[in-house]
């Protein structure tokens, strides 16, 4: 990303906040792209947040929007908006009065801002609701309004503080939709935060990973979740099986792991000895029932015991007891898979190519 | 039967305050003519006049200095917060002689505050400046911890938000922590002035004229007897009462439209 083509420039940002801490942020974002920070809980996402939007001083560090640097600038000169997960609208104000609230306070003679207010909540569905008080509107409805109060002031960056984790699935997909629409027009810089990897599938032109106060990865969301690049953003999206183990071997493009599964053939040369973290994604493991070893050169293949199936929308999870629990994800189309059942004694099955190994733990 | 113990021990309270009431009003209402001669008084109204208004001032002063303080330690995070609660809540503790001792000593014409304000034209001994002195004195911590409590639970969100939308940090502040807050301050503002109008020893030592109900009625149990005590006491007792019936209905509006967090 060329320095031109930059809206939110966070250059080795570093935040305290009693005993957590933000360290070493260093991050571009274009204008008009979607950004979704992921991350565990106590990760940072928020801290990251409020310090774009001025809530929070950095210790050091460089913050700069549309080229200009926003360290001492407060939060009411930075053109930023945030919206909360709870949404924080104002409990003694009227939505009407709270959407116009900004404006009020942005001094815009009130005779030019009405046709937007009428546009806005029109555009948004909320019309009828002007009068209410946010105590009275559901979840969705308060999501609404609290969008529409901040697309009031004409934000050049909008902050998401996961914003559809509160509402109920149907609520959250209309708002997904509406996140979409304004996505697709690219006038705004949004940051997102969320826990859910469909928010970022969804939305995100692109993904940040947050662990422990640090960006562990950044990239496409598939690629995040396909590619794990460490074992903390490999647990953060919920891989099944990652195990540890001591490089015993190594031979031509390959080497063997010693794990706790017995002896793993990865696709990488490393020096004997050097210990490394791996993950196998489970919908890389095949399992066979069979009496005898199969016949399946190249291949990884582990003897396991069935301890318990369970069966998703699209796949069947197979929780495996061997040397050290595996999990194996079949599609529910596979009729030889799904006849197995706990107990029975099966042989996992996956290519070295297929695991992942991760540097840097 | 919790319910019934639970009745059966507040009516023991409210008892007491109507028995201890009533001791003061029976008498004032079967003799009226006594009590009508007593309140036409000009000492008995001017005295009135000076209670109430001292008392309006003093809420008016820490309307002014106590939300701003009020603010700093419901939002503050500093180390000496606990230093400075502890100071703002000593009137609690003292006894009133003791704090008119303290006042006494700081706003004489010769204290170290009395002396330069003195010079200048402001005079707290035997003045309306002393007593207002004194009861901002001990009704401080009143007003300052309730205000400080009502501002701790309006989320700080909200003011975070505020600012992202435009707002100064002042306008935030005055646009939704402070009308959010208004039940505390309002309740605040009458448990100090409550708490001013009733003072007596404080004010009673850097100011005994002008004169406060308190100290009339003092003066006139010293020089008067019972009977002219009592009838001062019972008019304070019936514009107290007006008083705080006014500030439950005011404080039931206010709460309405404000105290929606």
């Amino acid at each position: 990303m060329d320095g031109g083509n930059v809206m939110i420039e966070l250059e080795d940002l570093c935040v305290t906040i009693d005993d957590f801490r933000l360290e070493k942020i260093t991050l571009s974002i274009a204008p008009g792209e979607y950004v979704v920070l992921l991350g565990p809980s106590g990760a940072g996402k928020t801290v990251l947040l409020e310090t774009i939007a001025g809530i929070r001083e950095p210790d050091h560090g460089k913050i700069s929007i549309n080229g200009k640097e926003m360290n001492d600038i407060p939060p009411e000169h930075r053109g930023v908006a945030l919206v909360y997960q709870d949404y924080s609208l104002f409990p003694h104000m009227t939505v009407g009065e709270n959407v116009e609230y900004g404006i009020k306070m942005h001094r815009i003679d009130p005779g030019t801002y009405q046709g937007r207010i009428e546009r806005l909540l029109s555009d948004l569905g909320i019309s009828s609701l002007r009068d209410r008080y946010p105590g009275s509107l559901s979840g969705g409805e308060q999501q609404r309004v609290a969008m529409a109060r901040v697309l009031a002031t004409r934000p050049s960056v909008l902050l998401l503080d996961e914003p559809f984790a509160s509402l109920d699935p149907q609520s959250r997909n209309e708002c997904i939709r509406m996140m979409q629409d304004l996505r697709d027009r690219r006038s705004i810089t949004i940051v997102q935060v969320s826990h859910f990897r469909d928010d970022a599938y969804a939305l995100a032109d692109r993904s940040v990973v947050l662990i422990s106060g640090r960006i562990a990865q950044t990239g496409r969301t598939d690629e995040i979740f396909r590619s794990p690049e460490s074992r903390n953003v490999a647990e953060f999206t919920g891989m099944e099986n990652i195990l540890s183990g001591v490089v015993l071997d190594s031979g031509s493009g390959h080497s063997y792991l010693s794990t706790g599964i017995g002896s793993v053939l990865i696709p990488v040369v490393f020096p004997r000895g050097l210990q490394l973290s791996i993950g196998i994604p489970a919908e890389c493991i095949t399992i066979v029932a069979s009496e005898s070893v199969p016949d399946a050169p190249g291949k990884n293949i582990l003897e396991c015991l069935v301890r318990r199936v369970m069966c998703g929308r699209d796949t069947i999870i197979f929780h495996l007891d061997g040397p050290v629990p595996l999990a194996s994800a079949i599609q529910r189309s596979d009729e030889t898979a799904a006849k197995i059942q706990p107990g029975n004694r099966v042989f996992a099955l996956f290519h070295p190519s297929d695991v992942l190994v991760f540097s840097g733990d | 039967m919790f319910l019934f113990l639970s009745w059966c021990a507040g009516g023991l309270l409210v008892a007491l305050i109507i028995l201890a009431a009533a001791t003061v009003a029976v008498p004032e209402i079967l003799n009226p003519g006594h009590l009508l001669s007593v309140a036409q008084e000009a000492g008995v109204i001017d005295s009135i006049v000076v209670t109430f208004a001292a008392g309006f001032v003093a809420v008016l002063i820490l309307l002014l200095f106590g939300t701003p303080l009020a603010y700093l330690l419901a939002r503050g995070r500093s180390r000496w917060n606990g230093l400075v609660e502890s100071v703002i809540d000593l009137p609690l503790a003292l006894p009133h002689t003791v704090a008119g001792l303290m006042i006494y000593l700081l706003f004489m014409i010769r204290g170290p505050v009395g002396m330069p304000l003195s010079e200048i034209g402001i005079i707290f001994e035997e003045a309306f400046a002393g007593i207002v002195v004194a009861m901002v004195f001990v009704s401080t911590p009143y007003y300052v911890n309730a205000v400080r409590e009502g501002i701790t639970q309006v989320p700080e969100r909200l003011e975070y938000v505020a600012r992202t939308l435009g707002a100064s940090r002042f306008r935030a502040v005055q646009t939704i922590t402070l009308p959010l807050s208004m039940r505390s301050i309002l309740s605040g503002a009458f448990l100090a002035w409550g708490r001013a109008i009733g003072e007596f020893a404080a004010v009673v030592m850097i100011a005994y004229f002008p004169m406060v109900v308190s100290t009339l009625i003092y003066h006139r149990f010293t020089t008067g007897g019972l009977a002219e005590s009592r009838s001062i006491a019972f008019i304070m007792l019936v514009a107290c009462l007006l008083v705080f019936l006014c500030f439950r209905l005011v404080s039931h509006g206010w709460g309405k439209r404000h105290d929606r967090t």
